[in-house]
């Protein structure tokens, strides 16, 4: 029963939207790379990825495996294209007397406001612009990550550009264009570990408001364990609780934002996960006061009982979502149906 | 339907084909260039920053050189790279800027890249086409070695991708040229007799269509409104050169065609070449040895008119129909299509 409720929850979860949240493109890019060693060499290595870092050049380290061996890549610069990155090595060649081929490059261009880039790569989060090049994060300054970055930080730009929101090291990350250093939101008394990687985890990332004053997140993803719903300032203050744990074992499977920016409309039920798939309907003000919208009330037997599923989207006026209802009393069978609600009645 | 109320068969006539120019002169990315700015002299002392230039393009960067007006002085500008945002062409600066010791800027450039086959770009700057991959840079064509070249380029050369991505072609000098993607140098197929001129301003914007496969490329030989215009196929396998439609010394025009898929035929609009009143006289098609058949015709105070497009199995045109000839000129105009299993 556990699995088939997991396997409801999992069908639920793909879905288009799932795509729209990704917040950045994911076109390829390019680097040079400029050094290779055996991991066993991992100090030499990482003394040139410092070394030309230090210099003022996009670079970064990454692990691979080749031929079963692990591996340690030092690449420099981000380019759309291999000729743009063939036109940097010329250059870069000269100027430090490296050799270096094009190769794809690991890492993730996100286009952000004033013509400027937050550039994520295995080894740091950066800032780029006509000025140059500035570190806003290092995910770890002295062991090269694995190629899950820069994936596994679910990077999402607010829709001004201006802000970068990632995951990482159970932080939140929140990175202004502007600011010199990216701000952990989740820093302050009874933060959570925030986490997003397991078997069976959701496909959530963390939502900005309209404006982008604000980023809603979940605090993990694991199916059959409490999740709450958090809130901070694009500032990285203002950490907020919004739904955490009310009921006891109370998971929040989605949300999204009321383009109103005063509030987070979302589903929460049981983490208990023999049967639910989804929950109630609820909204959140960004103070914290929660209203009912639709409940889920196990008690009026499984012929009347139904459960909200997500995704939840916002599209021409009304917040699009999904009702479940179970057919039988072992609750096996579903019939899943599309609903909405206009979203100036919430 | 629309009506053009045109005071004379030109301005109708001009008006229809600024449907087609606005795409047709867009030519590939439309999205931003940067490069990084490294010298900027009067004109007077164009010398100096043409050395500079000829510095740079010799050791291998993709540098160029273009005249602006500055405070309504000429100025020539030197700039090197091509990058798709400011930050990437800062990284390229920084690197340049040890390389080289010159002080630079990013600057907006007016630069155009067409993402080529097998992950490369045709690069068109001012100065030169350059084509580039992983492994570098390479000039394949040079449109004034010795003189800047105004704003006008990259744009005044029509550059036009073929659908392969193999080849690029584009006009300059009076011939039209192909530039394959493996190339050292292009390849000059027409001379200045069949090759189409730059188009001035207010002239039939000068058109270029490629077969399926990129293996064929067909033309217009001039751009001019009142001339007589020939349609031309070039075989790019072998080079051959051939006028399909030949009104050199006649009075009749090709105003609009497009190639079939099938790569055996391509239709076109015939007008007459001379007076103000037609635009087009008819609708044909022509096999690859010239072997012309009628298709539509028009009626009485009507002229078939393009832009010519195969959309959903179906060949699509106009028809433009005077409502008061001898007083207003005034005219409308029809969508209508055939059938390409008919033709």
């Amino acid at each position: 029963m556990r699995y088939l409720a997991i396997s409801i929850l999992l069908l639920l979860l793909v879905a288009p939207p799932a795509l729209a949240a990704e917040g950045g493109g994911t076109m390829p890019v390019y680097s040079i790379q400029v050094r290779a060693v055996p991991l066993a060499e991992l100090e030499d290595g990482m003394a040139t990825y410092r070394r030309l870092r230090d210099e003022g050049y996009l670079a970064y380290a990454s692990r691979v495996e080749i031929s079963g061996e692990p591996w340690l890549r030092i690449a420099v610069g981000v380019f759309r294209s291999r000729g743009a990155a063939a036109e940097f090595g010329r250059a870069f060649g000269a100027a430090e007397g490296l050799e270096h081929f094009v190769a794809p490059a690991p890492v993730r261009v996100l286009p952000a406001a004033d013509e400027r880039e937050f550039v994520v790569t295995p080894s740091a989060l950066w800032v780029r612009g006509s000025g140059g090049v500035r570190e806003v994060f290092a995910f770890d300054a002295e062991a090269p990550n694995g190629s899950g970055l820069p994936a596994a930080i679910l990077p999402v730009l607010s829709s001004d550009g201006r802000t970068l929101a990632a995951i990482y090291n159970c932080r939140l990350l929140v990175a202004a264009i502007d600011g010199d250093a990216a701000v952990d939101a989740t820093d302050a008394p009874g933060g959570p570990c925030v986490t997003t990687v397991s078997d069976q985890n959701y496909g959530w990332r963390p939502g900005w408001s309209p404006s982008g004053d604000y980023v809603a997140f979940l605090d993990q993803a694991l199916w059959e364990y409490e999740i709450g719903l958090w809130l901070a300032r694009s500032d990285g203050g203002g950490l907020l609780c919004l739904a955490c744990n009310r009921h006891g074992q109370s998971a929040v499977r989605w949300f999204v934002w009321h383009p109103s920016e005063d509030r987070v409309l979302f589903v929460e039920g049981s983490s208990l996960g023999t049967i639910p798939v989804g929950g109630g309907l609820f909204t959140a003000d960004v103070d914290g006061t929660i209203r009912t919208i639709i409940p889920a009330d196990p008690s009026v037997g499984w012929e009347q009982y139904e459960e909200i599923a997500g995704p939840l989207r916002i599209e021409d006026g009304f917040l699009h979502f999904r009702r479940v209802r179970w057919l039988d009393d072992n609750y096996i069978e579903t019939s899943i149906t599309e609903d909405r609600l206009p979203i100036g009645a919430l | 339907m629309w009506r053009l109320p045109g005071p004379c068969g030109l301005l109708a006539l001009l008006a229809l084909l600024a449907v087609e120019s606005t795409s047709a002169a867009e030519g590939g990315d439309p999205s931003t260039v940067y490069s990084i700015q490294v010298q900027a002299v009067p004109l007077a002392e164009a010398e100096d920053g043409m050395a500079t230039y000829r510095d740079l393009r010799d050791k291998s960067y993709l540098a160029y050189a273009y005249r602006v007006e500055i405070n309504g002085e000429p100025w020539l500008r030197i700039a090197v790279g091509a990058f798709h945002s400011h930050g990437a062409a800062a990284e390229f600066g920084r690197a340049f800027g040890v390389a080289e010791g010159m002080d630079h800027f990013v600057a907006a450039a007016p630069v155009r890249v067409l993402p080529g086959a097998g992950e490369r770009d045709f690069v068109v700057t001012p100065s030169a086409l350059w084509v580039r991959g992983g492994a570098g840079v390479r000039e394949v064509y040079a449109f004034d070695a010795e003189g800047p070249n105004g704003a006008g380029l990259p744009a005044d050369v029509l550059p036009d991708l073929a659908p392969d991505g193999r080849m690029l072609a584009f006009a300059h000098g009076c011939r039209l040229n192909f530039a394959p993607v493996e190339a050292d140098a292009a390849v000059i197929t027409t001379d200045s007799s069949d090759g189409p001129c730059t188009p001035y301003e207010g002239e039939l914007p000068w058109q270029l269509d490629w077969s399926a496969s990129g293996e064929h490329a067909f033309f217009l030989d001039v751009p001019y409104s009142e001339y007589p215009v020939s349609l031309v196929m070039a075989r790019l396998d072998s080079g051959e050169v051939r006028c399909l439609i030949c009104n050199e010394g006649g009075d009749r025009a090709v105003r609009w065609f497009v190639a079939h898929s099938s790569e055996d035929r391509v239709f076109f609009v015939g007008a007459q070449a001379y007076g103000m009143a037609i635009s087009g006289s008819g609708l044909f098609s022509t096999n690859m040895d010239g072997v012309v058949r009628a298709l539509a015709a028009p009626g009485e105070h009507e002229e078939i008119v393009g832009p010519l497009s195969i959309e959903d199995g179906y060949l699509r045109y106009r028809r433009l129909r005077w409502l008061d000839f001898a007083n207003s000129w005034d005219s409308e105009v029809t969508d209508e299509r055939i059938p390409l299993d008919a033709l």
